[in-house]
């Protein structure tokens, strides 16, 4: 994981294509395995997994942690990126290795890069 | 998810204040060591409320040590904690542990019997009955089986036709049904006479079988024969006679009397609308008197109410509740004409003879006489004339 990340970075700051185009076949490939095998990609890939509700409830399983927690903000670090949800009253009603879930009046989600 | 509440309520939980300027590393590294936290709020100068289980806040020291963060304990919540309070009460456990002690005591005992069905064969015989066979009242109840006791009593009462006994809480219900006796008929082989139950004199007769004896109109004493079963032979007078099982219906006028006192001077107690009421409590067969006093008047009348204290329907406890009441009367002389007197006493001279007359009998006829005494005072006299089968039949002895 860290040597990934290391390339990402370096990929950032000097672009290389070499390393750009290897990097992208092999998670294009997982995932088109996954695919026609129709397996679930949320413990294959690894990715993570959104249950929401309505805008009052969001579960999160499959997460890495949680990078930021304010008021109205909170901000999930997952394999697909970071997720932000930002609403009113926010909180984390109930955090597990496993899921999060957070109660409140949910306005945005977003996906960063 | 209320499962898990109770749950969490049962195992106990804490709510924590944690400061500190980590708190995102704080709330991943608790999740990574595989506590559970719910209900972690945001609050201002970078605080967070935190909920989390009594086993898991053992374990979160080091982790507030590694991110620097303070943590407090707002609230305790949880049975735990409850029961962590009680526990240096230790009079209140033993007292809680004897009260459901003698609970269990009180209810494995019989405290209340009661019988119902019965007329003829009286509660005394069958309680007598009941507690040779171990139900009284003050017996364990586990040594009591029903259906034991069920069969014996059958053996031992012959006028009962079914019994049945229901343990219900400290309460035991007996019921029976009474054997209604069948007459004792002679078998219709057997040669018998008609006889006399009672005297009267004869208003009808019908002999089925057999040879009538006495005419309309005869007068016939008790015992006497009135139809016969032998029957002579009338042109051999020497052969033995036909012997029969005689049938027949006979009627007869029988008269029953009864005399009452006219009186015209009537005693009446009348109540005053006073009343004292004095309690007691009868504790197993104990009785304790409560505040009682002596009674101001000088007649009174004396109604005592037992209440027995039970718990529900059937959970009859050994405490019984008596209320003694009373009332105060005055005794009032009143003076009635003697019509009135007349009448009540003819009332009531009637109302005794019609106690002897049998279900079977057919009034006729009721006069009513009175008879002036030699000191002033009367009676009143009721004849009741009535019909009623007379007949009874008797097994020819001896021939």
């Amino acid at each position: 994981m860290v040597r990934k990340i290391d390339n990402l970075s370096k990929s950032k700051q000097e672009p290389s294509k070499k390393k750009d185009i290897k990097a992208i076949p092999k998670q294009k490939f997982r995932e088109k395995f996954t695919e026609i095998l129709e397996l679930p990609k949320e413990i294959v890939l690894n990715m993570p997994k959104l249950t929401m509700l309505g805008n009052g409830d969001i579960i999160i399983e499959n997460y890495k942690g949680i990078i930021e927690y304010g008021e109205g903000l909170v901000r999930v670090n997952t394999t697909a990126g970071i997720i932000k949800v930002m609403g009113v009253d926010i909180f984390i009603k109930e955090i597990t290795a496993e899921s999060i879930m957070i109660f409140g009046n949910i306005l945005s989600l977003e996906f960063l890069k | 998810m209320l499962i898990l509440r109770l749950w969490n309520y049962i195992s106990g939980y804490v709510i924590i204040i944690v400061e500190g300027y980590f708190l995102e590393k704080f709330i991943n590294i608790c999740t990574h060591r595989q506590l559970r936290l719910w209900n972690v709020k945001w609050q201002k100068n970078s605080k967070l409320l935190i909920q989390l289980s009594i086993k898991d806040f053992r374990m979160l020291r080091p982790i507030a040590k590694r991110t620097r963060c303070r943590v407090h304990i707002i609230k305790k919540k949880g049975l735990p904690f409850i029961l962590d309070r009680y526990k240096n009460r230790k009079a209140f456990i033993i007292g809680l542990g004897i009260c459901v002690i003698t609970f269990f005591l009180i209810s494995s005992f019989v405290w209340d019997v009661s019988v119902t069905g019965n007329s003829k064969v009286s509660t005394e015989v069958i309680m007598d009955k009941l507690s040779e066979n171990g139900i009284k009242i003050g017996a364990l109840k586990y040594s009591i089986n029903p259906d034991d006791i069920v069969g014996n009593m059958m053996l031992e009462l012959n006028d009962l036709a079914r019994i049945s006994i229901s343990l219900r809480g400290t309460k035991i219900n007996v019921i029976v049904n009474e054997r209604v006796r069948p007459p004792d008929l002679i078998n219709r082989n057997v040669p018998c006479d008609l006889v006399a139950l009672k005297e009267g004199v004869v208003s009808s007769i019908v002999a089925k079988e057999g040879l009538e004896m006495v005419k309309i109109g005869d007068a016939v004493i008790k015992g006497q024969l009135l139809i016969t079963g032998t029957i002579e032979n009338m042109k051999i007078k020497e052969a033995m006679p036909l012997m029969v099982h005689s049938m027949g219906i006979v009627k007869a006028r029988t008269w029953y009397e009864a005399s009452a006192p006219v009186e015209q001077k009537l005693v009446k107690a009348k109540r005053t609308g006073l009343k004292k009421e004095m309690y007691s409590i009868a504790f197993f067969t104990k009785i304790f008197k409560l505040f009682h006093s002596k009674i101001p008047y000088n007649n009174s009348e004396h109604v005592e109410i037992k209440k027995k204290l039970c718990i529900g329907e059937n959970f009859a406890l050994p405490i019984e509740i008596i209320r003694d009441q009373y009332y105060e009367y005055e005794l009032e002389y009143n003076e009635i004409d003697i019509d009135t007197a007349q009448k009540i006493a003819s009332d009531k001279a009637t109302a005794i003879a019609q106690e002897q007359i049998p279900q079977n009998a057919e009034v006729v006829k009721t006069g009513i006489s009175f008879v002036q005494s030699d000191n002033g005072t009367s009676t009143a006299k009721a004849l009741v004339e009535c019909i009623e089968d007379i007949g009874v039949t008797q097994e020819i002895g001896g021939r």
